[in-house]
């Protein structure tokens, strides 16, 4: 029988071999930290390229390998991780219950992405590099490819088999390990936004891993799935892709509208506006998400029935998505609202996630998007959509359960320069691209027409000081866990969730004696 | 039934539905295109 009172193994072994959730929620928390410092200097790379027309630092190959690599390094290695080192630490937390429901696999989980990672990276460094057909993996170009290419096909099937386990986990904790009381009604939003992200990844990860097998089985086997001289049809990957491809906005989306919703409340001390709406509004959105697909690619092409049904249904998305904007204001209105770091990031998440939803209302319209169609205009919505929104929501979680993690409150003055400096760059970094692509500017080339030279050189500007900001971030996390003033077990003045009953930091095994939920 | 056999038992369905997805995709095209 296994000693329930022991704490963690020391050294490596802990790291290696811990079933432990909130070890294997750092894990996955640091892991995603390199990610997005590798990810970010592949961006930074690309905007120091982009800072002038002509060529400067990178062959064109490589500059085209660095635009994949750094798209699927940010969407698969940092943000996506980072939520499900979130749902480690906190759903069990939340929930009251003693760990996740499968602690192996959990464990399996996160070593299978290290290792899927290595290998993606290493391909950057092969003979003929990496992909750099972008991280939509198009055929034919990708089929293009170096001999690296089913490496990096075999990186993709291990993260979507990873995280198709860390789902599974999810779903399985949050439906049979609740504390008793602890019906669906009375779970907190970040609990709900994650259970319905993993139906999402559930449902859509086999999809894409399909689609690249298929585009394996052409790449060696002679398989025509993709390939019209043998009968088939490259836009069927299109539809493919984006059948998953949407869905996995709403994955990295999802959790950070839940710990929005978690930190509004608290620092406006007063309960969340329409719960039961935030919950509806996220299972709708995670609906529609499945019958929007083809909005990304109207230029291949469809009947106008088609292009109706596809601007229609994105639209509808701005309906329930309208709801969670209200009800986050309404939940501030008149709230006796403190500006803590968390909550800066979970205001600014509030504005800017919104200006890229405008953007994408934008590229819904049909006759619109033939005009904006892979141009920058797409890149400075999506990064809109990313960034200050999952980014910021991440960010704001981190501040938000730090002390809860760490025992340590963190040095707040360091933490708002750290919201400021990130705050103003990202708009320095991105809203330039929204003029680029008006004009013209197409997106993923590594030279551009001299007209585009001063906002291409201002994007540049925001890059680096974006970049250089986060440099803050790390510093401020790596105080907080080495020292500093002792957080209380409620940590902020107004707290709702059995998370802030425990002790700070919260103990190596909690609830191991249900709580009561009255 | 036990927590931890009712984990698993729930695990198994998800993964279940999961392979069915990937194998839906994958088979029924190879079968669509008479390979």
């Amino acid at each position: 029988m296994a000693d329930h009172g022991h704490g963690p193994p020391q050294g490596i072994a802990r790291w290696l071999t811990t079933t432990n959730h909130k070890d294997i929620g750092t894990m996955y928390l640091v892991f995603s930290l390199v990610m997005f410092l590798i990810g970010g200097t592949m961006a930074l790379v690309i905007r120091a390229e982009l800072f002038q027309p002509g060529l400067q630092l990178v062959d064109p190959s490589f500059f085209n390998q660095l635009t994949t690599v750094h798209a699927l390094v940010m969407v698969f290695g940092a943000v996506m991780p980072a939520t499900v080192g979130l749902a480690n630490w906190m759903i069990p937390l939340q929930i009251g219950a003693a760990d996740m429901a499968l602690p192996r696999m959990n464990l399996f989980s996160f070593w299978l992405l290290a290792f899927a990672f290595l290998l993606l990276i290493a391909t950057l460094f092969m003979p003929g590099g990496a992909p750099a057909a972008g991280w939509t993996l198009y055929p034919p170009l990708v089929l293009q490819s170096g001999k690296a290419f089913p490496m990096a096909i075999f990186a993709i099937h291990l993260m979507g088999a990873s995280s198709i386990m860390g789902a599974i986990n999810v779903i399985v904790t949050v439906v049979n390990m609740r504390t008793p009381g602890m019906t669906l009604l009375k779970m907190p939003l970040f609990s709900w936004s994650w259970l319905i992200t993993a139906y999402l990844l559930i449902a859509v990860m086999p999809v894409f891993a399909g689609s690249v097998t298929m585009l394996l089985t052409d790449y060696y086997f002679h398989t025509s799935f993709f390939n019209a001289a043998g009968g088939g049809d490259p836009v069927l990957f299109q539809h493919l892709f984006w059948f998953f491809g949407h869905p996995e906005v709403y994955i990295m989306i999802l959790p950070a509208f839940g710990i929005v919703s978690e930190i509004i409340p608290t620092f406006s001390r007063k309960p969340i506006f329409g719960y039961e709406a935030m919950v509806y509004a996220i299972a709708s959105i995670a609906f529609l998400s499945f019958i929007v697909w083809a909005h990304h690619m109207f230029t291949v092409g469809m009947p106008l029935a088609g292009q109706l049904f596809f601007t229609l249904s994105t639209m509808l998305i701005a309906i329930p998505t309208g709801v969670k904007i209200f009800n986050w204001t309404a939940t501030m209105w008149r709230g006796s609202i403190t500006f803590e770091p968390p909550m800066l990031f979970a205001l600014a998440f509030l504005f800017l996630f919104t200006i890229g939803g405008f953007s994408g209302l934008m590229l819904a319209i049909a006759p619109a998007d033939f005009q904006y169609h892979d141009t920058y205009f797409v890149v400075a919505h999506f990064h809109y959509v990313l960034v200050p929104g999952a980014v910021f929501g991440i960010m704001a979680a981190v501040y938000y359960w730090l002390p809860k993690w760490t025992g340590h409150m963190y040095d707040m003055a360091l933490a708002k320069w750290h919201f400021w400096l990130t705050a103003v760059f990202v708009n320095v970094l991105f809203f330039p691209q929204h003029f680029l692509g008006l004009a013209g500017m197409p997106r993923r080339i590594p030279d551009y027409a001299t007209q585009f030279t001063d906002w291409n050189m201002i994007s540049s500007i925001g890059a680096f000081g974006f970049g250089l900001s986060q440099l803050l971030f790390v510093w401020l996390i790596v105080r907080c866990v080495r020292g500093g003033e002792r957080a209380t077990a409620g940590v902020w003045d107004y707290q709702h969730g059995l998370e802030w009953t425990v002790p700070s930091p919260a103990p190596y095994h909690t609830f191991e004696k249900a709580p009561e939920i009255r | 039934m036990s927590q931890n056999a009712r984990n698993l038992r729930l695990a198994i369905a998800l993964g279940v539905t999961a392979a069915a997805v990937y194998l839906a995709f994958v088979l029924l095209r190879v079968l669509e295109s008479g390979a």
